[in-house]
């Protein structure tokens, strides 16, 4: 293989840049639907990617074989620029505590079928009409060679445990699905993670939400957003809006721009607000050590004390800056080029506690988790519909509120948010973007998050 | 014909049935951003499926190494029957389809004619994608069947910026055809330079949906009508029976193999012949989407959707109406040209929002009086479908990032629907 690599570059060394990569992705998924088995799979993708540029524009080309790459000229304008950034040889690897295999395919599908016979067992007022599982375990390996002989070797393993359910309660329905569970190691990762208890949890709570909820009432109050929703919050709202490809317009018929195009201020929340992007997190799901272009990974302030301090940057976005690229620039597979992405990112936490993050709200509402959020192409415009809400009453929790709505501007949430609390926690995820489409893997999160005087809105 | 998959099949001793599915993707990918060319792609993927079966047990993977069919059958002693199993089909038929469009595949190899006339014939600096593929579809099974299907397509959108205005297209097309390409710009272009921003207020109101935004909403209709989905209760169809009234007795919806359109496809995984099929006929719920094993729970026949495991729409069409694009907007009407983030928060009931992108176009008394702001459709998909008061005769196939299965779509009116300020 690293013949191969060294062969792609020479052949292509009259371009300024190339980078040759071998990427490999190998997982096997069950999947349990109501307590029986629906199906596995064993899939492995590896093949080359060859990147190059010249004038302005970035060649991509890719396949199983080394030699079936080929980049076909384009005598046209291009669009890109190259920094002269020094490219770092290096390993990383993540180590297993528990290998997969320790574990007989067998006892994995016991471990989930299990997991609903307790499940249904549960004493609920509602009725479970569903439960599905997917487990996945998947080792990600890549090798990639740059035209100035630097190499960047990687390992990581990953394990994800994904579910849905619907529960019913005489005319209402609610689908629930959930991504707590995904990260880099080993089998650990399920003695860890406890998820007989979390999803047993997540069911008598949502039972509880779904027959003993109140309406909401429309209007101003205080809000306090849970770390689930403070992760998507840091993923799509600052994230997303925060890569500079988006700012620059790359993506701007595919996932679309930033309103950071028009923001002219250094300010954009309050002194409460730090949002980090952080590949080097241990044991995270969107781990790094050197990203694809050979730049080393480092935490990214996205945000600092409410003030915008970085954008996410690669080899390509950094000179249309006049700055060097932060090693944010990542490919999900052989077959696709390395563009700018999230790794992990969230909320930076402060030091109160939960209790005493609602102990001064008279009347608010905590919402726990979402069923739904979308959010325009340019990461202004979002709406969250609450699943597990909460009436927040003379500082304490209350009755728990079907559904309420909250919808509005990033830029109106971020200064509104007055303090967050020591609680952070990640929800794995992943993350879509590119054409043709990439799907990365990442944790979004963050503490429980307070924000002031905020609309409320009923569905 | 298949040889290499054929002495594979030969090797594979030891289990009751084999399918071995093989894709061959060879694609040119051409990426604009505001009028210069960013990235030329060539990408060439072949990657080789096995479902093998012992009894009822069976196991689905990649092909890659020497080991895999003891691996396999390792796997296979060690767990227990599934709830539901792949079925390959008693079809022991050699087939072969292919459709090539030689002047595609001129710009395939050499795609710089087209990207001439796309950067030459946009009045706004134009960012978008233009996809050339081809593509080469293998299955042969141990029940005889040995087929392969190759064709090869256009398709792309374009994203055109007059300031602070926009407006996108798309087109998707099994030959190539200059002026649809120049249409498709054009159309961007002609969205983009309706200017004059005008405030919605919150509330229900008559929508028009462009191809795109309705093609989107398609893919997820499309994706809740696999059988699969509704036994798993993520689907509003999990709630119908087949018969039932589900929709507007106007709209009409199918998945659509036949055609000669691009993603189109002659058998499915099991070795059944793909065809034409309504999900929905003049508002009533006619077919889930199916495989054989499917078919058994569902008493009925598989519609040629397979998927090994989950059964998939091929390409879509939705049925044209009687009227002109004008004679949709000729009342109070808004306009969505395009969409974004569609999330739905319940599956069963279909709720769902939607964030417009590009032009919404405002107009009263059936003139455009200008572009609202951010505005985001928050209904449900039942009464999207059941409020359909017309669609257009013209229909547009569309194909986009956030539509990827082709939709042949008329323009749609559809009343009373919820309307939220993003």
């Amino acid at each position: 293989m690293s013949k191969d690599l060294e062969d792609i570059i020479k052949k292509y060394s009259d371009f300024k840049y190339v980078e040759a990569r071998y990427h490999k992705n190998e997982s096997t998924s069950i999947m349990i639907m109501n307590g029986q088995l629906l199906g596995i799979s064993k899939e492995t993708y590896d093949g080359y990617g060859l990147r190059a540029y010249n004038n302005g524009i970035l060649y991509f080309s890719s396949s199983s074989s080394p030699d079936n790459l080929e980049l076909r000229s384009i005598d046209k304008l291009g669009w890109e620029e190259i920094g002269e950034e020094e490219i770092n040889s290096g390993k990383y690897e993540i180590k297993e505590k528990k290998k997969f295999d320790l574990m007989p395919i067998d006892e994995k599908i016991k471990f989930l079928k299990d997991l609903y016979l307790n499940v249904k067992n549960l004493k609920i007022d509602s009725k479970l009409l569903n439960f599905n599982l997917i487990y996945s375990e998947s080792i990600e390996e890549k090798k990639i060679l740059f035209n100035d002989n630097s190499l960047v070797e990687a390992y990581v393993p990953r394990i994800s445990l994904y579910y849905t359910f619907v529960l019913q309660h005489m005319d209402k329905t609610v689908t629930v699905w959930s991504d707590e569970f995904g990260a880099s190691g080993g089998l650990e990762l399920l003695d860890n993670w406890d998820p007989q208890k979390k999803i047993e949890e997540k069911i008598k709570e949502v039972d509880k939400v779904l027959t003993k909820g109140k309406p909401v009432k429309e209007g101003k109050t205080d809000v306090v957003l849970s770390s689930m929703l403070t992760g998507i919050m840091a993923h799509e709202s600052i994230g997303h809006p925060f890569e500079a490809d988006r700012v620059l317009g790359r993506e701007s018929a595919q996932a679309g721009m930033s309103y950071l195009r028009d923001f002219n201020k250094k300010k954009i929340g309050s002194n409460a607000v730090t949002v980090i992007d952080d590949p080097t997190l241990p044991g995270s799901n969107g781990i790094f050590m050197i990203d694809d272009e050979g730049i080393k990974a480092r935490p990214k302030y996205l945000i600092k004390n409410g003030e915008i301090n970085e954008l996410l940057q690669d080899r390509f976005s950094a000179p249309k800056y006049n700055t060097k690229s932060n090693g944010s620039a990542r490919a999900m597979s052989y077959n696709r080029e390395p563009i700018i992405r999230m790794s992990n990112t969230f909320f930076l936490p402060g030091n109160m506690s939960f209790e005493e993050l609602i102990s001064d709200i008279r009347e608010g509402v905590f919402i726990k988790s979402y069923m739904e959020w979308n959010i325009d192409d340019m990461r202004l415009g979002e709406r969250y519909v609450g699943l597990e809400s909460y009436e927040i009453k003379n500082g304490e929790l209350g009755d728990p509120l079907l559904f309420p709505v909250l919808e509005g501007k990033t830029t109106d949430f971020l200064p509104a948010v007055d303090a967050v609390d020591n609680n952070l926690r990640f929800y794995a995820g992943v993350c879509g973007k590119g054409d043709p489409d990439q799907g990365v893997p990442v944790w979004m999160g963050g503490p429980d998050m307070r924000l002031r005087n905020i609309r409320i809105k009923v569905m | 014909m298949n040889e290499e998959l054929l002495s594979l099949l030969e090797k594979m001793k030891g289990f009751d049935e084999v399918a071995l599915f093989k894709v061959k993707a060879e694609a040119t990918t051409i990426k604009f951003v505001f009028g210069k060319v960013s990235t030329a792609q060539n990408l060439d993927d072949e990657v080789t499926y096995a479902l093998v079966k012992k009894d009822k047990k069976y196991l689905v993977s990649t092909l890659v190494g020497k080991n895999e069919t003891e691996i396999n059958q390792e796997i296979l002693k060690s767990i227990d029957e599934p709830q539901l199993a792949p079925v390959i089909s008693d079809n022991d038929r050699e087939y072969k389809f292919e459709k090539i469009d030689q002047q595609l595949e001129k710009l395939r190899i050499d795609p710089n004619s087209a990207i001439s006339t796309i950067l030459d014939t946009s009045e706004y600096p134009i960012s978008g994608i233009l996809n050339i593929r081809k593509n080469t579809i293998s299955l042969v099974t141990s029940k005889g069947f040995n087929g392969i299907d190759i064709r090869n397509s256009i398709d792309g959108y374009f994203r055109a910026f007059n300031g602070e205005y926009s407006g996108q297209w798309s087109f998707a097309d099994s030959k190539y055809n200059e002026n649809e390409l120049k249409d498709t710009i054009k159309t961007a272009n002609e969205y983009a330079s309706i200017t004059n921003k005008i405030d919605i207020d919150e509330g229900k109101y008559d929508l028009v949906l462009s191809p795109l935004v309705f093609g989107n909403l398609m893919n997820y209709l499309a994706s809740m009508s696999s059988g699969l989905r509704i036994l798993m209760g993520n689907s509003i169809f999990a709630k119908f029976k087949i018969g039932d009234k589900v929709a507007s007795e106007k709209f009409t919806f199918s998945d659509v193999p036949n055609e000669d359109r691009p993603s189109s496809v002659s058998f499915d995984q099991e070795a059944t012949f793909t065809r034409n099929k309504s999900i929905v006929e003049n508002g009533i719920y006619k077919t889930p989407l199916l495989n054989n094993e499917l078919a058994l729970l569902f008493n009925s026949k598989s519609t040629g959707n397979a998927g090994w495991i989950y059964p998939q729409s091929w390409t879509l069409e939705v049925n044209e109406g009687k009227t002109s694009k004008d004679s949709l907007t000729a009342g109070n009407v808004i306009l969505f040209n395009n969409n974004w983030y569609t999330r739905f928060q319940n599956y069963v009931e279909g709720n769902f929002s939607t964030v417009g992108r590009d032009a919404i176009v405002v107009y009263k008394n059936g003139q455009p009086m200008g572009i609202a702001g951010r505005l985001r459709i928050a209904d449900s998909m039942i009464n999207i479908i059941k409020n359909i008061e017309e669609l257009s005769r013209q229909r547009y196939l569309v194909k986009w990032w956030d539509s990827p299965i082709p939709v042949l779509s008329p323009y749609v009116l559809v009343k009373d629907i919820k309307v939220s300020r993003a």
